[in-house]
């Protein structure tokens, strides 16, 4: 177990190292002079040169790229080019509203698809089975914004239950949460829809009947737990639509978070900030998904076994 | 005597060439999914191929004596702020949405599969060059790919082309190299090289062809995602920018007004739906007909 933990995490070093040279990379690929493009309406010949002593910009690039980690390193993101607010102090503020959007999303994600997918399953070739199907294709293909101005529309405006725009508390959460959930949501129902049809044939289920078990234990504990399996591998992917569907939602509902900031920070060009969130962002996504290998191997004792005896 | 031979040969390939689309296509006929998607994406294609001639008004005049009206016979999809046909702007919409979806994506997939097919035929270290490269892509989700294109090239529609693009070419590199490397170990191919077939034949005669199938399954499903992630960008402000009627712009600027004129939120969403249901239905469909293993 702790050699799988150790070899995943070793794995992830490729991979955090080009996250992090394409985030220098941005700010040299940048058209045009960089300093210009950052100043933009603010630019003067002082702003500049203070600018460009700031991010080493008139040093050569692997200069700049050595600086670059050396910062990385100690934790400092750099400046906010509109604001002068350190880009971490900006970042942290807006992370828990956005890490409990995705943590939401993803509960209601699981739920709602793996309800789905299980009845659909047990009630093959049924209208419960071919409904399940026309709407998890349907969760697939709304974009997220859509349907959260289908929700607003709907609770805010013909319901009235709920603020049009920037509501808080529980209902300001639960209806971005809903947006964000549904592909996923439809994603997860499929998946689990298949491979519960799978399992059910499998003769222990039989045996189970057999034994004189209630078809509800039969279902959930002998053939739920096995159809999870293929679950728990595309729930890593999943989160990074959940992510990507949190940056467009946060602006649908005016919520706070790191899409909005990513979002204004692109509009203004605001590049040390923007580099800020895509880091955060591609670092949350990369370390969830080791978690879920991780809990994988840890689950699925076929896989650490075969994984561990083919490396060693 | 030879020539007839040959003549006979080349007849009879060419039937064979044409029985293996006629099979292909009247698979993807006989499959529900694929028939309602090629008949939906179709209609879309018609819509944005005719739009001039199918709008009856014109998607970016305003026309503030006209301005937020509900649906009714003379605007069957109501205005928008500006007094703007919402049914025109969506059927202009279908020519941009189309564009962006299927310009990046088969740009994407032309070069990775020209990069994919090599690699996997070359192998060695160009091969575990190109492995190391394209997983540090597909490591992170595509939206945050295109957002960080979009940052450092700025704002707007072929800028988001751009960007899908780039982030389309490491899957096209896998998914190709995957089926090359699975053909390749096919026994025709190994005959066709033990037999000292030159690499140029048995790359475009033996291997190319095999491979098309996923490419083309994993293509078209990622077109209804690059539909799906450019209306996403042009409504965060990213992409289209107005007065351009794209969908997406449209949901945008329609949002201000959700208390009052749903219309012009409602009608654009839906063809969003529409269009990447559509080509979803149909790359399901492709993969059943393409790839009866996967049928299920």
């Amino acid at each position: 177990m702790l050699s799988l933990v150790g070899r995943r995490t070793l794995g992830l070093i490729p991979t955090l190292w080009g996250l992090a040279t394409i985030v220098f990379l941005m700010l040299a690929l940048l058209p045009g002079d960089a300093a210009t493009v950052l100043l933009s309406f603010r630019y003067t010949e002082e702003a500049a040169e203070a600018l460009r002593a700031q991010l080493g910009l008139d040093e050569p690039i692997w200069i700049q790229y050595l600086e670059y980690w050396q910062r990385l390193l100690q934790g400092d993101l750099g400046t906010s080019a509109v604001t002068n607010v350190a880009v971490t102090t900006a970042i942290w503020e807006q992370f828990p509203a956005t890490a409990a959007l995705a943590a939401t999303g993803m509960v209601i994600a699981i739920v709602l698809g793996v309800a789905g997918g299980v009845c659909a399953a047990v009630r093959h070739r049924t209208w419960l089975d071919a409904s399940t199907i026309v709407v998890s294709t349907l969760g697939l293909s709304v974009p997220t914004f859509f349907f959260g101005i289908l929700l607003i529309l709907l609770f805010g405006v013909v319901l009235e239950w709920v603020p049009v725009v920037g509501g808080t508390g529980f209902g300001g959460l639960i209806l971005p949460a809903l947006a964000v959930a549904l592909p996923a949501a439809g994603y997860i129902a499929r998946t689990v829809r298949s491979s519960m049809l799978e399992v059910l044939q499998a003769e222990y289920l039989v045996t189970a009947r057999q034994k004189g078990l209630r078809e509800s234990t039969v279902v959930v504990r002998h053939a739920l737990r096995n159809a999870l399996i293929p679950i728990i591998t595309v729930i890593g992917l999943l989160f990074g639509q959940l992510l990507g569907g949190a940056i467009v939602v946060e602006n649908v509902f005016a919520r706070p978070g790191i899409g909005r900031l990513l979002v204004n920070a692109i509009q203004q060009r605001d590049i040390p900030l923007v580099q800020g969130c895509v880091l955060l962002i591609g670092f949350a996504y990369l370390m969830v998904n080791l978690v879920v290998d991780i809990a994988y191997g840890a689950i699925d004792p076929r896989i650490r076994l075969a994984r561990g005896a083919s490396s060693e | 005597m030879s020539s007839d031979v040959t003549s006979d040969l080349v007849q009879v390939r060419a039937r064979h060439r044409r029985s293996r689309l006629v099979q292909v296509s009247s698979r993807l006929l006989a499959n529900p999914s694929g028939r309602i998607g090629l008949v939906g994406l179709g209609l879309f294609v018609v819509v944005a191929v005719a739009a001039s001639l199918l709008a009856p008004y014109d998607p970016l005049e305003p026309d503030y004596g006209a301005v937020l009206q509900a649906p009714s016979s003379e605007h069957l999809f109501g205005t928008d702020q500006l007094g703007r046909d919402v049914l025109s702007r969506v059927i202009y919409g279908a020519r941009i949405s189309l564009t962006v979806g299927f310009v990046p994506v088969a740009a994407a997939f032309i070069v990775g599969t020209a990069i994919g097919v090599l690699s996997g035929f070359i192998g060695g270290r160009f091969d575990a060059t190109i492995m190391r490269l394209t997983d540090i892509g597909l490591a992170f989700p595509g939206i945050l790919l295109a957002l960080v294109v979009v940052a450092v090239l700025g704002p707007g529609l072929s800028n988001v082309m751009i960007a899908l693009g780039i982030a389309d070419v490491p899957l096209a590199i896998r998914v190709a190299r995957g089926s090359t490397l699975s053909i390749g170990a096919q026994p025709y191919v190994q005959s066709a090289i033990a037999v000292g077939c030159r690499d140029r034949r048995i790359l475009l005669r033996y291997i190319l062809p095999g491979v098309t199938a996923p490419v083309l399954i994993v293509a078209t499903l990622e077109v209804a995602n690059a539909i799906l992630i450019a209306s996403g960008l042009s409504f965060l402000g990213l992409g289209a920018q107005p007065p351009a009627p794209e969908w997406g712009a449209m949901l945008a600027q329609a949002q201000a007004q959700i208390q009052t004129a749903w219309w012009a939120a409602v009608f654009p969403g839906i063809a969003i739906v529409l269009a990447v249901l559509a080509i979803n239905l149909l790359g399901d469909g492709f993969r059943d007909a393409l790839d009866p293993k996967a049928r299920r």
